[in-house]
């Protein structure tokens, strides 16, 4: 008995010893994600970084401005983006906050960004002023963004903790713009005017002096835009019209600066947005209104101007026209056809610093947030679907 | 169908083949002897020659048997007493050799298959029945004190012959033979079977039954008697549990037990969303981006199973032993971090006595959507969009002229004019559901095994909906000696199931209007968005998944001295889930309408998802009565290792779309993958100490330290304790006058902490995201952060005071338990909106409080006399949720105007309904001039909205409380009976305090593409109409809709969740068929309904939303049990 029970004893053991005691159980370490530890080591850690930043320029959030205005509608009136348009919203409105938390977003990056960038060791000054006005710029990108929407925003450029996020007031407009234009030409002159094919896409010294321009027009220092404007070198307008917005046409001569997208690997969702319901996935968000329309030089010769481009506050100067002639494209292609137009007309006007055609309505305040609330004045006749548009010009 | 299983007969043959083994396993017993055979010889004609001088019977059957070469098999104690035998015979047949040997022994033999059985003499049986004799047998029956019983059913076994005792316990019955056998039963006591042996008087003491007042109860890691229980913990039988043939066991425990809310929202086959809330909701969901895949929603309680962390989803009923539900933290404390939302221990079915037992389970159901939405009458719809139209000054489409309203209308072609909207009719359709269920159970002292399988099939209401369950359980024990017993237990499920890729039920509602559901040359019909839900139920392409579990687990138990037991378990649990999701390319034109639909290519997406979990149990107990004292302590080590991965591939453009190999899609820039790992870790130090005096006082503690691999720095480590203490009133003297009335009385209470650590893995690590962008034509990567990291994160902590009663009553015939609790949520972990000028993703911290307050009460009665016996047991709940704190932050508000909003927000239950106050409908347009309106313009017939802060507009400061989302009482009542062979029960179950918010098509009558509920038919405002309950209908304007009191209706319901006859066949008829039991039953599920949401024609149990789920269905089942 005493013998079977040692046997037994030592089975148990064994049974033990089989599962033993794991000694870093509790210490796992994330196979999936990289420690921000062993980061900014390498000029290729730079790189990395700076890549990233790229991702905060928006998509095809800009065709939901254009239906915030009255070149454009949106299309299902239970969109968040519809409560706008409509002037039935308030702060709580999703849209309104993924403006706000987009851009501190943006900025929260290229704060990062420009805090780390001197860790990394490296001797090439170059590529890392380089990358320093790259991020620069990026910043400025979403000041100009949120100065347009918001007014007064807070001015951070440095990475917070949520105590000192919740500390933040808003600075006064006139001094974001003033970051903003210091900030664009100390950028301008880290900045190459052009880059390698496999750089293309990045900022150039261009983009950053067209920034400048469109923010100063913003602010209503007009001298100054037109001082930036003429620094503005070397493009010149693409050869066809209709193969403009296609992914082949991605750096074309005409573009300034736009979102870089890739057929497939980082692709937009453009088509879903706008195509009609009856193509694939297509939900046909937003749609064109006449306005839109009628900006366009027409081929019997009348031309309008594109009051409604200025009136959305980004700075792609071209990519503006861009969102919404897109729809003219797709029109393209359903009507297996030269459209009839010829492209619009893009001037720089002069800008009073509030926005003319936006009526202003009470502040709604909340924490450090707030907003003025945007109606437009007037909605033309809104054309219900982009298959009438297809109609009307096939 | 099957080609999917092209393994499937050789899956049942495999099956087959280990029932057979098993059995044979079973069967062998110790001293059968085996050897080989001789061919074609019988014993008559083989002769042999002998010798025998003074030898044992032994002896001389072992020569017989080397001479004859004929296997002989005898138990050898049978042989001991015959000795003596000489002998000397010369080519004898062996026949007439045994015959001589067993002569004069008690012994004969028989021959079978070559081998001769050496058995004991039959008695030579009566050539005619013996004549009956009637003999009178009498006596008096008492329980263990010598009280007489009243009403104890005295029953003859051998025939159908019952009488019950009188007022004094004495009984009287006649028998027909001396050896007749009496059965005495009384509901709660033991059964007690006696053989008269030719006695005419049989006095019994009958002693009280387990099950009632030494029932044991299932707790953490460990049992206790249901008396000396100091703690909060439901139980449910096994037996209950498979009352409800529903295919899953979380729906079956619904309006079981108080405390436990079941959340039972339909689902699709083999995809059940039922959820199971334990004394109510401690945590938020906001911080839900989680991993995906295995994190468990984090109110969802702790379900173990055998000792092993277990899904409860898709376990066989017929399996489960009982299942205990701990609700308290005294007696959730001992699982520590992972304790606060309930922990529902489930004890599997285990071999228990020696023979070998067989139980086959089988049921056939049809499934039918309980409700089935109606739409508007055709005419009634059609006026509705002419009047919405107008009133919103747009023009009428001609659809809707009054000419084309009559036209169709009049109509007899419905498919050149189809009606607006016929999916529910056309698209559900009844299902069948059929369930085998077999196991086999025995063994003998040393080795004890159950078999179980299970083959369940379910089709959809729907088409492409089905699921089929596969799955074999073995449990094993081995008692190797006294103080060592060993038990191994091996589980395999296999849960293949299919749906639409594209889910069809949002277009139940949404966006599918006029459409022909199906041409009759097999085209469809389109809406004006392109929608038809049974096109794309039918070809949108198919979405199979398989989910393959494997749980083994082993466990030793030595008893090193008497009382001390070291026991070790290792488990492992493995979960793979495999996914082809393939959407079909097809090209649909409506050959009335011409809009066209395609699906230009077609894809697949594969999902491959594995989880293995490893649990390692280490225990020490031990036992000491010492006097009045006892004594029982635990101490224990635990470790949980969990390591998931998951991995998910997309190609596009299938040769066609039965080509489903994800390598045979394009392989150019449309192929993608992408996939993530985690893992994480447990190391847990638990103990428990149980003191008893006198059986009357109750003092129990429990603490666990754990650490988990999700948190860091001295934050990695928490103690949980608890205590609680019990007095049983009824065990002092001064209760001996009432003790007759009130048997046994006990109060008790608790207090302790529990965590809950459903955080997301890494929370606290900083790391960098990857990203993808591109340059120059070519995607490139890049870094950085998105979420902020959280190094001081911590557990939630639940503190929980508990007070309860347990008392039964009228010979034990009644019990009630009370219960009193409130359990508060500190340190809840939530992603607090972090300022956005942060600039980063909240991190998860520690913040919050939330109470959950409640009384529960069960009342059980069993009673019956000798021919009807009945057990009623009733439940009700009461909880009291409210979010105590926040951090000075929210409120958290979700949803919108045209969906739910909910909030979170002090004061308030955790995801109030929250939206406008409204006060009727304007009448005059007077009225709409003197009050603040939602909308510009509002007219006559618009909604009033109340202006709560009288600030002279209607914005998201006037929105208030307006339901409440999370049932406040729930109840249920179960009862069964039985009647000769005939039983019968029934479930009813309800809640009451709850409020759904209806949106989407439901709500917007018309408004939208949508569904328009006949509820709306005559009843919106007209100016005819004033009275109406609606509002004025407005096209393409959703004023009148906005989140409101108008759209809250009341969730109360009280149902018939379940009711079952059935029949057993009487015992004769069974015997002759060499069976135990036959019982035929059929039964019903959700068969009535008491509800608001009735007039809506939806289920009540419903979540606030759109409604575009899987439907609720009712079963009607036949089923049939048999055991031999």
């Amino acid at each position: 008995m005493k013998n079977t029970s040692y046997k037994y004893f030592i089975a148990i053991a064994l049974a033990g010893g089989l599962s033993s005691c794991r000694k870093n159980l509790l210490d796992s370490v994330p196979n999936d994600r990289v420690s921000s530890n062993i980061f900014w080591k390498t000029e290729n850690d730079a790189l990395l970084a700076d890549n990233a930043l790229y991702t905060d320029l928006d998509g095809t959030s800009i065709f939901t401005w254009d239906a915030l205005s009255d070149i454009a509608h949106t299309n299902q009136n239970f969109d968040t983006q519809a409560f706008i348009e409509l002037g039935t919203y308030d702060i709580a409105n999703a849209k309104i906050y993924n403006e706000w938390s987009a851009a501190y977003t943006g900025i929260q990056a290229t704060n990062y960004f420009l805090e780390n960038i001197d860790k990394v060791p490296s001797i090439n000054t170059t590529l890392i002023n380089r990358f320093k006005g790259e991020a620069k710029v990026l910043r400025a990108y979403q000041y100009i963004k949120l100065a347009g929407f918001f007014g007064d925003v807070p001015l951070i450029t440095k990475t917070l903790t949520i105590a000192e996020g919740q500390q933040v007031s808003r600075t006064p407009i006139s001094q974001v713009w003033d970051f903003v234009d210091k900030e664009l030409s100390d950028a301008a002159a880290l900045l190459p005017a052009s880059y390698a094919a496999a750089d293309k896409g990045r900022i150039t010294s261009g983009a950053a002096w067209a920034l400048k321009a469109r923010a100063d027009l913003w602010a209503g220092r007009y001298q100054l835009a037109a001082d930036a404007a003429t620094q503005v070198k070397g493009y010149t307008l693409y050869s066809s019209y209709q193969n403009l917005f296609k992914y082949a046409a991605e750096n074309n001569s005409e573009v300034i600066l736009d979102k870089q997208f890739l057929k497939d690997s980082y692709s937009n969702g453009v088509f879903a947005l706008l195509a009609p319901y009856s193509q694939k996935n297509a939900q046909s968000y937003y749609v064109p209104t006449k306005a839109l329309v009628d900006a366009y030089e027409t081929s019997g010769g009348k031309i309008s101007m594109m009051q409604a481009v200025v009136l959305i506050p980004t700075i792609h100067m071209i990519t503006v026209t861009r969102a919404f002639v897109f729809l003219f494209m797709l029109m393209g292609i359903y009507c297996q056809a030269e459209l009839p137009l010829n492209r619009p007309q893009i001037v720089v006007q002069q800008m009073p610093s509030e926005v003319p055609t936006l009526r202003q309505q009470p502040v709604i305040t909340s924490k450090n947030i707030s907003m003025r609330r945007i109606t437009p004045i007037h909605q033309t006749a809104v054309l219900t679907s982009s298959y009438c548009v297809m109609l009307k010009f096939c | 169908m099957n080609e999917n299983f092209p393994n499937k007969l050789l899956a049942i043959r495999r099956l087959a083949r280990v029932l057979m083994l098993s059995f044979l396993l079973i069967s062998c017993t110790s001293f059968l002897l085996f050897a080989g055979s001789i061919n074609g010889q019988t014993i008559n004609d083989t002769k042999i020659s002998v010798i025998f001088e003074n030898v044992n019977l032994k002896t001389a059957l072992t020569q017989v048997e080397q001479k004859s070469g004929f296997i002989f098999v005898y138990n050898e104690s049978l042989l001991n007493p015959y000795n003596n035998f000489t002998l000397n015979k010369i080519n004898i047949p062996v026949a007439d050799l045994l015959n001589l040997l067993l002569k004069n022994t008690g012994l004969t033999y028989k021959t079978h298959n070559n081998k001769v059985l050496i058995v004991p003499k039959e008695k030579p049986r009566p050539l005619v029945p013996k004549p009956a004799v009637n003999i009178s047998v009498s006596g008096r029956v008492t329980d263990d004190k010598g009280v007489a019983l009243p009403g104890v059913t005295v029953k003859v076994r051998e025939v159908n012959q019952a009488v019950v005792t009188d007022a004094d316990g004495n009984y009287k019955i006649t028998v027909n033979e001396a050896n007749t056998t009496l059965v005495f039963s009384f509901v709660g006591f033991k059964t007690q079977e006696i053989v008269l042996n030719g006695r005419t008087e049989i006095n019994v003491q009958l002693a009280v039954a387990a099950g009632q007042l030494d029932a044991v109860v299932v707790v953490g890691y460990g049992t206790q008697k249901k008396t000396s229980l100091t703690s909060a913990v439901s139980q449910v039988s096994g037996n209950t549990l498979v009352q409800r043939p529903v295919s899953n066991v979380q729906q079956s425990l619904q309006g079981l037990a108080p405390g436990v809310t079941v959340l039972d929202r339909g689902g699709a086959p083999g995809r059940s969303n039922a959820t199971i809330r334990v004394r109510g909701i401690t945590t938020f969901n906001i911080n839900s981006s989680s991993t995906g895949g295995y994190d468990l929603s984090k109110n969802d309680a702790l379900v173990i199973i055998d000792g092993i962390e277990q899904k409860l989803t898709d376990i066989n009923p017929d399996d489960i032993d009982n299942v205990s539900i701990l609700k308290d933290a005294a007696s959730t404390a001992i699982y520590g971090s992972r304790a606060t939302n309930g922990v529902i221990l489930i004890t599997t079915k285990r071999a228990k006595e020696n023979k070998l037992s067989v139980n086959y389970n089988y049921y056939y159901a049809s499934q039918n959507a309980i409700n089935k939405p109606e739409m508007m009458g055709l005419e009634a719809y059609m006026r509705l969009e002419q009047v919405a139209y107008t009133n919103a000054g747009a023009a009428l489409p001609t659809r809707f002229t009054d000419e084309s309203i009559n036209t169709w209308v009049n109509a007899t072609d419905r498919l050149k004019y189809p009606l607006p909207n016929t999916w529910f009719q056309t698209m559900l359709h009844s299902a069948p559901q059929q369930n085998h269920s077999l196991s086999l159970a025995g063994g003998d002292d040393k080795f004890k095994a159950r078999l179980s399988a299970r083959y369940l099939t379910q089709d959809g209401i729907v088409v492409n909906f089905k699921d089929q369950i596969k799955e074999a359980k073995l449990n094993t024990d081995y008692t190797a000696a006294k103080i060592l017993k060993f038990s191994g237990d091996l589980n395999y499920r296999s849960n293949y199931s299919t749906v639409p890729t594209v889910d069809p039920f949002n277009n139940f509602y949404h966006g599918s209007l006029w459409a022909v559901p199906k041409y009759p040359d097999g085209t469809y019909g389109l809406s004006t968005q392109g929608n038809n839900p049974l096109m794309f139920a039918e070809i949108g392409g198919l979405s199979s998944q398989y989910d393959d579990n494997l749980i083994a687990n082993f466990k030793a138990e030595l008893e090193i001295l008497p009382g001390l037991k070291l026991s070790t378990q290792y488990g492992a649990r493995i979960e793979y889930i495999q996914q082809k999701n393939f959407t079909n390319s097809y090209s649909n034109t409506d050959k009335n309408t011409s809009i066209t639909k395609t699906v230009a290519n077609n894809s697949l997406t594969e999902v491959r998802n594995n989880l293995r979990e490893y649990t390692w149990n280490n225990l020490l107990t031990y036992e000491k009565t010492i006097g009045k004292h006892s004594f029982r302590g635990l101490v224990g080590y635990s470790e949980i290792y969990d390591t998931q991965s998951y991995l998910s591939a997309y190609r596009e453009r299938f040769y066609n779309n039965d080509v489903e190999s994800i390598g045979q899609g394009a392989n150019d820039g449309t192929k993608s993958n992408s996939g993530y790992d985690a893992n994480f870790g447990l190391r847990s130090y638990f103990g428990r100490i149980n003191y008893t005096y006198d059986n009357k006082y109750l003092f129990e503690a429990n603490g666990r330290y754990d650490g988990s691999s999700k948190f860091t720095g001295d934050k990695r480590y928490g103690f949980f304790p608890s205590f609680s203490g019990g007095w049983r009133i009824s065990q002092e003297g001064f209760w001996d006058n009432v003790k007759n009335v009130v048997n046994d009385l006990k109060l008790r209470g608790s207090w302790g902490k529990t965590g809950n650590q459903s955080v997301d893995l890494y929370s606290y690590y900083s790391a960098l995201a990857l990203t993808i962008y591109t340059f120059g034509g070519a995607s490139v990567p890049g870094y950085r952060q998105s979420t902020l990291a959280n190094t001081n994160l911590g557990w939630e902590s639940t503190t929980q005071l508990d007070l309860g009663l347990d008392a039964t009553f009228l010979n034990n015939r009644l019990n009630v338990t009370a219960d009193y609790y409130r359990k508060v949520t500190n340190d809840i972990l939530l992603n607090l909106g972090i300022p956005a000028t942060v600039g980063l993703s909240a991190p998860p911290q520690n913040a919050g409080s939330v109470e959950n307050k409640g009384f529960e009460f069960s009342v059980g009665y069993h009673g019956g006399e000798s021919g009807l016996r009945y057990n009623i047991n009733a439940n009700f709940t009461i909880n009291q949720n409210k979010v105590l704190d926040l951090k000075g932050t929210g409120p958290y508000i979700t949803g919108s105007d045209i969906d739910p909003r909910y909030i979170i927000k002090v004061g308030l239950p955790v995801n109030t309904l929250w939206g406008y106050k409204t006060d009727g409908l304007f009448q005059t347009q007077a009225q709409v001039d003197a009050y603040p309106t939602y909308a510009a313009n509002s007219k006559p017939g618009d909604v009033k909205y109340v202006d709560l802060n009288k600030d002279g507009k209607i914005d998201a400061n006037d929105m208030t409380a307006i339901g409440n989302p999370f049932h406040k009482y729930t109840f249920g009542l179960s009862s069964d009976f039985a009647y000769k062979n005939f039983d019968l029960n029934f479930l009813f179950q309800g809640a009451a305090k709850v409020d759904t918010r209806l949106s989407g098509a439901l709500a917007e009558m018309g408004n939208q593409e949508g569904f328009t509920s006949a509820i709306y038919t005559n009843n919106y405002w007209t100016p005819e109409n004033t009275g109406a309950r609606f509002p004025r209908p407005i096209k393409f304007d959703l004023r009148n809709v906005a989140t409101s009191d108008r759209l809250i209706i009341n969730g109360s319901y009280l149902r018939l969740k379940n009711i079952q006859i059935g029949y057993s066949l009487p015992k004769e008829t069974v015997s002759k068929l060499h069976l135990s039991r036959i019982r035929f039953y059929v039964s019903a599920t959700n068969l009535l309904t008491f509800s608001k949401l009735n007039e809506w024609k939806l289920d009540p149990e419903v979540e606030s939303g759109r409604a575009t789920y899987y439907p609720q269905t009712s079963l009607y089942t036949a089923g049939i049990n048999v055991q031999f």
